[in-house]
């Protein structure tokens, strides 16, 4: 049982769970009882599962069709491959835990339903699959579901704007599909292969891209930029964000994060080389880490505020991965880690708030500190660590990008990168002084809402946050190994 | 300077309220300048044409002559498809020309 063949359950698993509970839509005590079963079972699967590569269909490396590929490699991929390694296992253990919190915390609202679960299920195996592919359209069509998944999460909050948002996201997700499916299609053209692994072979050994695989490239880079949120598409994003419940914007903001790191390393895989495709990274990535800080600096309403937060962290992010080398590339992932962490606590107070004071409009709210003492203290942890204040773990990541920034020769990313914490921190400050310093407030509190599980959840992830930042090396070390073997 | 500055921000801000509010737009606005210089640093060190060279110091003094931006930043990042529309187009097609204009060959 513990051995590899477990892998491709990380997909399968959460989609029968979406199944069963989609078929029980309304029955909320079995959608309830069957949710937490589930979400227990999605976390234990990555952690009992051993590394390894799993090829569907049986189908093992094969001899190479030199007149399909045109490109003499020694041998391919014929079917289907999910690879599960260190990174993968990080990654995926984070993500079902967030799951679990996310489902725990939803099951409370009074929009839970069969199909509701059912999205977030969906999510989960979709991500899952985008962070284990080995294979481009496989990797395609999954970011297509998560798309579709992500909409209906934030369209069952069931308010004009959460439509409206909803409806912008799918319609950029046309042209974002659209961009990495022809992008696909050209690539499997000019080299007729899918598998990464192969392509990134296939294209070392031809040498310099011909113009179809340019435009394969930018194709695919636009696909990247709405997969991640970063700008163009900030907007679009920070509109899902904002319009989703909390609970659901943290856990959009996490999957939005990994599939950033997914599709960059992917990229950065397949263009291995390729400096161009990184310098264009880091432009957005700085374009939108900028924009996503002064705008979330401009909002008077936390969880707009909060959505644009996230936004300029998944640019820091980027940037990292965009400075392209093997120190840089594992900080911009360490910090994806360690940003989840840090801004789910923020939404899930931003969801005990709008519990307790049904607003979130910061002009509104005050005497908070008075009310709620411990999710005060709480968002204040979670705003120093998550404008990099030591000892917490974004201290530790954002150090490293700044020291991978300098050691890149680029020292005015490292200054950049400080003032941005400082405007992060500033947003984010300016929120927990209206909230709970600001005397006077004109809502009164619905005292009722006791907020028990929201409290233990974002103790256990400040604690996360407290642990990773006193020990980092036990993420960072598997993190930064995996990169170094990639040789991206 | 300051009382004009804060003049400057707080009849712009009024329906955001007062304090923290114009304080928050101050620092956003000190984030951009920041930006656009150290944008313009790196370009200057690391282009090595001096059209590009010239190019960003234009720019650069450009913007510096229509602060305070962060109000033009915030009036170009609505909620607007049309807006949002625009900015893809545009980027698409900045996408496009950098990396047709730019080197193909793998290193």
């Amino acid at each position: 049982m513990f051995n590899s063949t477990l892998i491709p359950l990380m997909v399968v698993f959460p989609l029968i769970a979406a199944i069963l509970v989609n078929f029980l839509h309304q029955k909320d005590r079995s959608v309830k009882t069957i949710a937490i079963i589930s979400s227990i079972v999605a976390v234990i699967i990555p952690l009992i599962t051993l590394y390894g590569v799993h090829l569907f269909s049986g189908h093992i490396r094969t001899e190479s069709f030199p007149e399909m590929s045109k490109l003499l490699i020694p041998d391919v991929y014929m079917g289907i491959v999910y690879s599960y390694g260190p990174l993968q296992k990080i990654l995926l253990a984070l993500l079902t835990v967030m799951t679990v919190f996310v489902i725990f915390l939803s099951l409370n609202r009074k929009l839970i339903s069969g199909v509701y679960v059912a999205m977030i299920f969906i999510s989960l195996a979709s991500v899952s699959a985008i962070i284990l592919a080995d294979d481009f359209f496989n990797f395609f069509v999954f970011t297509e579901v998560l798309t579709v998944a992500q909409a209906a999460l934030v369209i069952a909050v069931k308010e004009t704007k959460s439509h409206k948002a909803a409806f912008k996201y799918m319609i950029f997700g046309t042209v974002s599909g659209g961009s990495i499916l022809l992008g696909i299609a050209l690539l499997l053209g000019i080299y007729g292969l899918l598998n990464m692994t192969d392509l990134s072979n296939a294209i070392i050994a031809g040498g310099a891209l011909p113009p179809i695989a340019l435009t394969a490239v930018a194709l695919i880079t636009v696909g990247w930029l709405y997969e991640s949120g970063l700008f163009p598409f900030h907007i679009v994003k920070s509109n899902m964000y904002e319009n989703a419940t909390p609970e659901a914007a943290a856990l959009l903001q996490l999957q939005s994060k990994f599939v950033l790191v997914a599709m960059s390393i992917a990229l950065l895989r397949i263009f291995s080389g390729y400096t161009l495709l990184k310098s264009v990274m880091l432009g957005f990535a700085i374009f939108t880490v900028v924009i996503g800080s002064v705008m979330a600096l401009q909002q008077t309403e936390l969880r707009k505020l909060l959505s644009f937060v996230a936004v300029g962290q998944a640019g820091l992010v980027a940037m990292g991965i965009g400075l392209g080398t093997s120190f840089s590339i594992s900080a911009g992932i360490f910090h994806a880690i360690n940003d989840v962490l840090s801004m789910a606590i923020l939404f899930f107070v931003a969801g005990y708030i709008l519990d307790s004071y049904k607003t979130t409009k910061l002009d509104q709210l005050g005497d908070g500190l008075q009310k709620a003492p411990l999710i005060g203290l709480i968002m204040f942890l979670a705003t120093l660590a998550i404008s990099g204040v030591p000892p917490f773990n974004s201290y530790q990541s954002e150090f490293r990008l700044i020291q991978a920034a300098v050691q890149a020769g680029y020292a005015e990313l490292g200054i950049l990168i400080i003032l941005l914490s400082i405007a992060t921190f500033v947003a984010i400050i300016k929120a927990f002084y209206m909230i709970f310093m600001k005397p006077g407030t004109n809502v009164k509190p619905d005292l009722a809402i006791r907020g028990r599980m929201h409290k233990t959840i974002i103790v256990i992830l400040i604690v996360m946050c407290l642990f990773i930042g006193l020990f980092p090396h036990l993420v960072y070390d598997p993190i930064y190994n995996v990169i170094v073997a990639l040789g991206v | 300077m300051l009382d004009k500055i804060y003049e400057i921000f707080h009849e712009r801000m009024i329906h955001k309220g007062k304090g923290v509010g114009i304080g928050s737009g101050f620092t956003s606005e000190f984030l951009m300048i920041s930006f656009f210089l150290i944008a313009g640093i790196l370009v200057l060190r690391t282009a090595n044409s001096v059209l590009f060279a010239l190019g960003s110091m234009v720019i650069l003094a450009a913007i510096l002559f229509t602060v305070p931006t962060v109000f033009r930043v915030e009036k170009e990042n609505t909620d607007s498809i049309n807006l949002t529309c625009f900015y893809v187009a545009l980027s698409i097609a900045v996408l496009l020309i950098v990396f047709f204009s730019g080197s193909e060959v793998l290193i």
